[in-house]
């Protein structure tokens, strides 16, 4: 699955007209010393020759230099990924109990006015610009309110003053005892994750009420129903433990998404991360970044998948690995 | 029989009796129908040239003359949210007819013919839909969009194709998915004893029974296309700044926001929302009205 995705990224950037090179140093540049960055960089060898250079090159764990600046960028890379996955969980903390009580009204009240709501909520939430409503909460909360910053991710007074341990701004500062840089942080995070996991949120409902209502219908709900089980060991046990498997699942896929970067949002609230990151890479054409942050982002939804999947063994005795 | 049923569902909508779905699968037709209007008659509806400069003072917030206010260089808001329906539109159509145009027959041929040409093509098309969409967009965008002097259409041209590579996965799994399912049908073995070509079987016997299921994914393509494209516009890829563009607008009005100027981006921001929207309810109401397990669920 990594390879496939590796594979298609690497022939789709270099099949697709334009060239990097020209486009990275500038039109103006003489032939000859455009040649010879090509050189330098191995682009004039033959595409299956850099290809395999590419791969080996990645299992030894070295992701190439930036065609922009010429430089390793690794450590750079590792740093915005550390900034997406503090903003990726945050947001996954505000998702998570939104989105399955949204799910859980909606299948439980079936037919009702509050479901009713809850059903559109899910497919507003589908439908806002993530980017907009990251406007709107920088309006509302930033300017007319004035109580939360409208740019995210850890100030840079905050980032460099504190002594890094983690690399995680917000965790450096909790484990030095700086409470007062941690609340900053809290403070930057809270607009971008609340976006982002209101957004995530309406998927995450949406999915888990079908799964509620498929499993909800199923025998054996209306046989404990007819034993007369109180209400709410019937939805914990019979009903939400069997349909944990299709939300468990939601979450993760959303969770890879979000750690590969929440381009939009990112991009709202100035948030230096892995999303903001790709994108300058994309608009300059810098392949190797963008090589880099794809494949990053294929480990991630890898190694989430693969999580995803021990978790299903311990929900469902059934299944075996 | 299955498209019967399915019209006869639909225009269940417009009787009396109304649960949910109808009631959205209405107001998003209501919506969407709206939206083309306003694209077709936008000459007539828009007070101003939307491109014209100081039309008004920069930054007049919304007034009579000027209901949703003007931008930093004096052009009518409203007008340009008016026109911007005419590109928004024009991208959601295009690429749902690529992906359309390629995704179904891709789906059908993978799912009759099997074999190693199905297995490489699900592979690829998995990978292509494990891969987060905006960044797929993004750089196809990019690359298609060198830059410099290409005509507005082209560019709306180039990020519908943008959009429609990433949409191209979600028709061929579906159509692949009950192509599978129907060729096991008698008829494609009667079909298939008294000597059609597969060509023929393809077209005439599977095709009308197989396509149903992507009738809601053409308006769910529609209403992603409507949001990436403006979520491209809004990172500064495509169209040039002073066409009248609602992700462009909006990337250019988050600018005024620290000043206090709000009207720039929100009223472009929610067109982009309600359109969207008026999709997604038609897609999401489709959807329960094709599910057949929904019937037996039903009192």
């Amino acid at each position: 699955m990594v390879l496939i995705l590796l594979t298609l990224v690497f022939f789709i950037l270099r099949i697709l007209p334009g060239d990097p090179v020209r486009v990275a140093v500038g039109p103006k540049l003489p032939p000859e010393y455009v040649k010879k960055i090509c050189h330098e960089l191995g682009l004039d060898k033959p595409i299956m020759v850099q290809y395999f250079d590419y791969l080996w090159s990645l299992l030894h764990g070295d992701f190439g230099k930036s065609l922009i600046t010429r430089r390793s960028f690794a450590n750079e890379l590792i740093d915005r990924f550390k900034a997406s996955v503090e903003l990726a969980i945050a947001s996954i903390i505000v998702a998570i109990p939104l989105g399955l009580f949204i799910g859980d009204v909606s299948a439980k009240y079936e037919g009702s006015p509050l479901a009713h709501l809850a059903r559109l909520f899910t497919v507003a939430t589908y439908s806002i610009p993530v980017f907009w409503l990251g406007i709107i909460f920088q309006v509302v909360f930033g300017i007319w309110l004035g109580i939360l910053p409208i740019t995210g991710g850890p100030p840079p007074m905050v980032k460099y003053s504190v002594r890094a341990i983690t690399g995680f701004t917000t965790l450096d500062c909790l484990l030095n005892g700086d409470f007062i840089g941690f609340a900053e942080c809290i403070r930057h995070l809270i607009l971008p994750a609340v976006t982002l996991g209101v957004v995530i949120s309406g998927i995450i409902g949406k999915v888990s009420r079908n799964a509620l209502v498929e499993v909800m219908h199923l025998d054996y709900v209306t046989a404990a129903k007819a034993r007369g089980l109180p209400e709410k060991i019937i939805h914990d046990k019979y009903i939400f433990r069997n349909a944990l498997i299709p939300i468990i699942t939601i979450i993760g896929l959303q969770l890879a998404l979000l750690l590969g970067g929440a381009i939009l949002t990112e991009t709202t609230f100035d948030y230096p991360g892995l999303g903001t990151y790709l994108k300058d890479a994309v608009l300059s054409r810098d392949y190797t970044v963008v090589q880099a942050a794809v494949t990053l982002y294929a480990i991630m939804v890898a190694v989430i998948s693969f999580i995803v999947d021990i978790i299903y063994a311990f929900l469902d005795p059934r299944i075996r690995y | 029989m299955e498209s019967l049923i399915f019209f006869k569902n639909f225009f269940k909508a417009f009787s009396k009796v109304r649960s949910l779905e109808e009631k959205m699968l209405r107001i998003g037709l209501v919506l969407a129908t709206a939206l083309i209007l306003i694209a077709v008659l936008a000459p007539y509806i828009a007070p101003y040239n939307p491109i014209e400069m100081y039309i008004g003072a920069p930054y007049t917030p919304p007034c009579p003359q000027h209901l949703f206010g003007t931008d930093s260089m004096g052009r009518d808001v409203f007008s340009r949210v008016i026109y911007g329906t005419r590109s928004a539109l024009m991208v959601a159509v295009i690429s749902a007819a690529f992906a359309f145009a390629i995704g179904i027959p891709l789906g059908l041929i993978s799912g009759y013919v099997g074999g190693v040409f199905d297995r490489v093509v699900t592979l690829i098309m998995d990978a292509l839909y494990a891969f987060p969409s905006l960044v797929m967009a993004l750089a196809i965008a990019v690359a298609l969009n060198p830059g410099g002097s290409a005509s507005v259409f082209s560019i709306i041209l180039n990020t519908a194709i943008a959009i429609s590579v990433v949409y191209i996965p979600s028709y061929f799994r579906v159509i692949r998915a009950t192509t599978l399912s129907v060729k096991e049908n008698l008829y494609v073995e009667a079909a298939k004893a008294i000597g059609a070509p597969p060509f023929k079987i393809v077209l005439k016997y599977i095709a009308p029974n197989a396509v149903n299921p992507a009738i809601p994914i053409i308006c769910m393509n529609f209403a992603d296309a409507i949001l990436t494209a403006a979520g491209l516009s809004f990172l500064g890829i495509g169209l040039p700044p002073f066409y009248p563009d609602w992700g462009v607008d909006v990337s250019k009005g988050w600018k005024d926001i620290p000043n206090g100027v709000w009207w720039t981006s929100f009223f472009p921001g929610l067109m982009i929302f309600l359109a969207t929207l008026a999709f997604m309810l038609i897609s999401d109401a489709l959807v329960e009205y094709l599910n057949p397990r929904k019937e037996r669920l039903r009192p």
